[in-house]
């Protein structure tokens, strides 16, 4: 595993491509990440609203990141088939 | 005035010179090969860093010593403290480095410039440079011919070295020939008096060549024709290192705050060490003769000694101004305080930020918010809302419900002052930005920064259009009519407090992402509004006249949400570009977002009938 990870590093160093690959799949984890925590929150923050208005705004805003997640996992799968092939 | 005076007397001495001495020809023409290289050398780095200096200089300036140890560096390299302080001056003009880093590029600077004596001293002047200079200026030629930039980069810097190399060959024979004529070192003058006087001449020197380098060229050619004394030449060593400071402040006197802060740094830097240098120089002397005899630097070789003390007496200065540098900071701080700014004036659109590509977005991502900061403030009013409710915690629905009355607003002329002045401001730097070489992700980034200008404006616009009826119609006596405007006026209270939420946070925990919700609220309030306008026709609660009025104001109030949820876009860009290509493959489409309003629709439909 170390191996691999160690060639798709050294790859990255001299393909541009593929380290302009790597830094997206980097960022769009680190994206996903933080959506991922951003609808931990909403949700915690839905449990407390009592206001009618509010908790349709934050379920509006769980609703939006679950469907930006959704997308970041399709893309991120496509770039990694990318990389392997 | 006073500089084309300066250069017409200049212009005068030089034709008089050459008029009296054909050696004085063959020095002056040295110097201005020397300038000319240097100048290309410049031009060749500038084709190279497109980014690369910038992204090292925002990465190693966390620390004190990375930020000294990165001025030495880059000077070394580039041949130029000018280049690296006119950068630094930029970074810190648009605030993408703290001033005490700048202030620690500058002190690096000034050592990685003594590099330039050791190499005209060690090798310059001993060895044939001009047969070395000849072959170099032919391939610099072909590279520049090249249509790739690398290429054109690569010809500039053989162009400058050997340039440099013909400078230092002509002045060489140049002086040469000179000493056969005229002995300067007769007007030699001892002691402190000789100490002074050669400073002032070394100042004036650098000050008129923009260079210290070429400085150091003529005073160590001079030295090597005995033209000038040793203790002369140390003088003018000296003052060289002050007239570097002077050219700086020149630069950083035409800066915004941040700039003349450090330009003030460099002169008391640069004043502190040559003050020091005098007071001391026989004990530096003595430094210099035992440091010698330990490199092996021969006793007779009054050249590398010039080139030790140049940098035993900067070595010093940094040694003496590196505990203080936190404390100069907090002075300059203190002392230099800005002149309070009229929000329509731009703070950071100087020339100095147009240095490099990354200062010049820096600078207009910061005058972007400042002028999103005025619009904030002038849409607050117009909604008849005070800033410090929108950006507070009180409930905004009481806050709409309970206002009074409308709030009178002449909004051309607010527009006129505080919006107009600044967006032209922005825009006419931005067509001068593009007229740099930039590298294609910036030109773009630059666009979508003048996009964003113009949504602003837009925005603003759009308020004057709703105003006129909310001043008559906000706190009307209908309550079917107050209730619309009021869900106009909460509508885009809420907006603008999210935004305001998204711009103050971290940057690290926000992305553009956020937006997508405020879109997609953005519509269904939209439709929302109008359907209960709709209903309100159908129940005779709303004159069609009056409904019509709220279905246009509904329109400008879309149309301003529209505007500033574009212009949030460009203000929360992320730096990086990866990040910048995710945010944008994450971020919902318009018809994504109708689809999810669609089906939200229809559940709420779906609930009601249940």
């Amino acid at each position: 595993m170390k191996t691999k990870h160690l060639l798709a590093k050294l790859n990255a160093l001299v393909n541009t491509q593929a380290s302009i690959q790597q830094e997206e799949i980097r960022s769009i984890k680190k994206l996903l990440k933080k959506l991922k925590q951003k609808e931990r929150d909403l949700r915690k923050k839905l449990e407390h609203h009592k206001d009618e208005d509010e908790r349709a705004e934050i379920a509006t805003k769980i609703e939006v990141i679950y469907a930006q997640r959704m997308k970041g996992v399709e893309r991120l799968r496509a770039l990694i088939n990318e990389a392997k092939e | 005035m006073a500089r084309r005076l300066l250069l017409f007397v200049i212009f005068m001495l030089l034709g008089y010179g050459f008029w009296l001495s054909p050696d004085f020809k063959e020095i002056a023409a040295g110097i201005a090969l020397f300038l000319f290289g240097m100048m290309c050398l410049e031009d060749g780095f500038k084709a190279f860093t497109g980014g690369t200096l910038e992204i090292l200089l925002r990465r190693s300036t966390n620390r004190l010593w990375n930020s000294i140890l990165f001025g030495i560096s880059s000077t070394t390299l580039m041949q130029s403290s000018t280049l690296v302080s006119l950068i630094t001056i930029s970074f810190v003009s648009a605030e993408m480095i703290t001033l005490a880093a700048g202030i620690g590029i500058i002190m690096g600077a000034n050592l990685g410039t003594t590099t330039g004596a050791w190499l005209i001293a060690g090798l310059g002047l001993r060895v044939d440079i001009a047969a070395y200079a000849m072959p170099i200026l032919v391939f610099g030629v072909v590279f520049l011919l090249q249509k790739s930039k690398p290429m054109k980069g690569i010809g500039y810097l053989l162009l400058g070295i050997g340039f440099l190399f013909l400078g230092i060959h002509y002045m060489k024979e140049g002086f040469d020939a000179f000493q056969a004529r005229f002995d300067l070192a007769a007007y030699a003058v001892s002691g402190l008096p000789g100490v002074l006087l050669f400073t002032l001449i070394g100042m004036a020197m650098t000050v008129v060549m923009q260079s210290s380098h070429a400085t150091l060229l003529i005073i160590i050619t001079a030295l090597a024709t005995g033209q000038v004394s040793y203790e002369n030449a140390l003088a003018l060593a000296i003052g060289a290192n002050l007239g570097s400071a002077m050219t700086t402040a020149l630069g950083g006197m035409s800066s915004n705050l941040g700039g003349k802060r450090l330009a003030v740094a460099h002169v008391l830097f640069n004043i502190m060490t040559a003050s020091v240098a005098i007071l001391l120089i026989e004990q530096m002397i003595w430094s210099v003769e035992v440091l010698s005899r330990l490199l092996g630097i021969g006793d007779d070789n009054l050249l590398l000694k010039l080139a030790l003390f140049h940098t035993l007496f900067n070595l010093l200065g940094v040694i003496l101004l590196a505990p203080f540098v936190r404390q100069l900071e907090t002075l300059l701080l203190r002392y230099i305080k800005p002149v309070q700014a009229s929000r329509e004036q731009p703070l950071y659109l100087n020339p100095q930020t147009l240095g490099t590509a990354a200062t010049a977005v820096g600078a207009v991502k910061k005058e972007l918010a400042r002028l999103y900061e005025n619009a904030f403030g002038l849409l607050a009013h117009g909604l008849s809302l005070r800033r410090a409710v929108i950006t507070s915690e009180q409930s905004l629905t009481e806050a709409v419900k309970n206002t009074r009355r409308i709030m009178p607003l002449d909004l051309q002329d607010v527009y006129e002052t505080q919006i107009k002045h600044l967006h032209s401001d922005i825009v006419a730097y931005i067509s001068e930005a593009q007229g740099m070489e930039l590298p294609e992700h910036i030109a773009n980034e630059l666009y979508t920064l003048r996009q964003a200008s113009q949504d602003i404006v837009d925005a603003v616009k759009g308020m004057k259009h709703l105003h006129k009826n909310l001043s008559r119609h906000g706190v009307s006596t209908n309550p079917a009519v107050r209730e619309r405007y009021d869900a106009i006026r909460l509508q885009l209270a809420k907006l603008l407090r999210e935004i305001e939420q998204l711009r103050t946070q971290e940057p690290d925990a926000v992305t553009n992402l956020s937006l997508d919700a405020l879109k997609l609220s953005l519509r269904t309030n939209s439709q929302a509004n109008i359907s209960a306008v709709d209903e309100m026709i159908r129940s005779r609660r709303l004159s069609p006249h009056i409904a019509t009025s709220l279905m246009n104001d509904e329109g400008y109030a879309q149309w301003i949400g529209e505007n500033l949820i574009d212009a949030a876009h460009a203000l929360l860009l992320p730096e990086n570009r990866a990040e910048q290509t995710a945010e944008m493959y994450l971020a919902l489409s318009e018809q994504e977002i109708a689809e999810i309003a669609q089906d939200q629709a229809d559940r709420s439909e779906l609930a009601s009938r249940s």
